[in-house]
């Protein structure tokens, strides 16, 4: 009950950045299939006969077209503003007395804001990301099925928003100075996202992500715990 | 169960180099309101924030309901209220959210009716958003959020900072019903000392991070007094006198702050130093709290210059 009082709190204050990042990526990556639709498919058809393997993928997956930096963006983006809201505002309204002196563990507030920012990123990015890769994949749309590594990386991508969102919440939580440690979490989020980058195995970038994310989810929690509010 | 509600020893606070608060070590028992007092910056909201747990000592320790601060449970949180300095609160949520939310952490101990009651007593709208509320609205929610819970403990930070007259007595007042109920003690800082007389019977007074009082109200009521020499000749450069804080002269007259010098021993001072007649000045609370606290030796006037 007191965990689900707190989520619920959490979700509401994550919801209007939710709203927002999946409206945006909605309408821009429908527009952009949309965009796609309006190009003759018999002649898409006839180009891909014409090359080679090697552009195979490529014009797989071109109904989903620059989905891969918009998405990126706006996953970047909603983490960004998710940190922000759940670990910087109660710093600058004062409210974080209010909030931990609540008949709960500081785990638990920790865990239901973490659960809130988690849940706000799969459905605005993760669900809408899946959504338009289900539309971009059906016959209508599509001149061949797309592969679903496709699907997967832009999973991978929207993961990134995770990490993002983790570091900013971990820069909130830093007392030190700006020009010392504090943006160090930031650093590694960026880090993380070039070495993400560079990985042509679906399943190293997914461990590069799970790395990062349990790194960065280790040094919130010690921060959280022991710091002083 | 524990006859002090609330314990530290040796609480000490350092913020870099700076000292915060100076081991502190007092004792509150349960049924003690105690008001709790000293300048800005003196150390009131450091010690609070201790108590709760929210800042780590640098030294000593101190318990809650005989729990540590810092390991405080979820079972001893709930039986403590805690009004914040300035009445943060989550700014989106109407009264009803908020009181949803709160009692959440309350279960089976949530006096709803309680709270409706105070907020229909308070005047104000369940549906509005706490941002729209002035500082003076927040306080009475503050408030009324702390009670209905009905804690066996009430930790106040200056709860009645920036609030007019009117507000300040119904918030006093909504103190007075939670004093009305058996067993409950109550810690809250101030500087208006008015609202400590007229609540409190139990005065810690910190100044720059050091508890400097620690009794009952009567007790420094009666302890500190102004008294006024009037001499028929200048009067003596040198003071020596038990329990002697500040003097202030003019040319016939002496001024005296006194802490626990008893009526005997201001008498046989008077007639060693000549003086021709005295009498006690009247001070209340806030009188005597700044004469205590103010810096010791000879008071001295701020003057611009060229004035």
């Amino acid at each position: 009950m007191r965990f689900f009082a707190l989520l619920k709190k959490e979700l509401r204050e994550c919801l209007p950045w939710a709203i927002s990042a999946a409206a945006f990526l909605l309408i821009l990556g429908s527009l952009r299939i949309w965009d796609h639709m309006q190009r003759d498919i018999g002649y898409q058809y006839r180009v891909f006969e014409r090359y080679s393997e090697v552009y195979y993928y490529d014009l797989q997956t071109r109904p989903l077209g620059d989905l891969g930096l918009l998405l990126f963006m706006t996953a970047v983006g909603l983490g960004l503003a998710l940190g922000v809201r759940q670990f910087w505002v109660a710093d600058f309204t004062g409210t974080w007395g209010f909030i931990l002196h609540r008949s709960t563990r500081r785990t638990t507030i920790l865990t239901a804001k973490i659960c809130a920012g988690l849940i706000s990123l799969i459905v605005a990015i993760g669900l809408v990301w899946s959504y338009l890769y289900w539309r971009a994949n059906l016959p209508d749309y599509s001149p061949v099925p797309l592969p679903k590594r496709c699907f997967i990386q832009g999973w991978l991508v929207g993961g990134v928003g995770l990490i993002f969102y983790l570091a900013v919440g971990l820069v909130g939580l830093s007392k030190a100075k700006w020009y010392t440690t504090k943006m160090m979490g930031l650093g590694f989020a960026i880090w993380i996202f070039v070495t993400l980058t560079q990985q042509w195995m679906l399943w190293w970038g997914f461990g590069t992500l799970v790395i990062g994310v349990v790194v960065l989810l280790y040094l919130m929690w010690e921060k959280f715990l022991n710091r002083e509010f | 169960m524990t006859d002090t509600v609330l314990e530290t020893q040796g609480l000490t606070k350092y913020y870099g180099s700076t000292l915060a608060l100076d081991s502190m070590t007092v004792k509150i028992p349960r049924g003690c309101i105690c008001g709790f007092v000293g300048r800005n910056g003196s150390g009131k909201t450091t010690a609070i924030k201790l108590l709760l747990g929210f800042l780590n000592p640098t030294a000593g320790s101190s318990t809650l309901l005989g729990c540590d601060s810092q390991q405080l449970t979820p079972a001893i949180r709930q039986r403590v209220g805690y009004v914040s300095e300035g009445h943060r609160l989550i700014r989106w949520m109407t009264i009803a959210e908020i009181a949803r939310f709160q009692s959440a952490f309350f279960p089976g101990q949530w006096d709803g009716k309680f709270f409706r009651d105070m907020i229909d007593y308070f005047g104000l709208s369940k549906k509005q958003k706490i941002k729209h509320f002035s500082t003076g609205e927040r306080a009475q929610v503050s408030l009324a959020l702390a009670l209905a819970p009905n804690p066996e403990l009430l930790v106040m930070d200056d709860p009645t900072l920036g609030l007019d007259a009117a507000i300040r007595r119904q918030f006093l007042e909504g103190m007075i019903r939670l004093i009305m109920q058996q067993g409950r003690t109550i810690l809250f800082s101030s500087h208006i000392l008015g609202d400590v007389e007229r609540v409190a019977d139990r005065i810690l007074v910190i100044d720059k991070g050091a508890i400097r009082v620690d009794c009952s109200l009567e007790q420094f009521r009666n302890a500190v007094k102004k008294v006024r020499f009037v001499f028929s000749q200048p009067p003596p450069a040198k003071i020596d006198i038990e329990g002697l804080l500040h003097f202030k002269t003019s040319e016939k007259e002496l001024e005296l702050v006194l802490v626990g010098t008893g009526e005997e021993k201001i008498a046989e001072w008077a007639k060693s130093a000549g003086a021709a007649d005295y009498q006690p000045v009247n001070m209340n609370l806030e009188d005597q709290f700044i004469e205590y606290t103010a810096p010791a030796g000879q008071t001295k006037l701020f003057c611009w210059e060229g004035i």
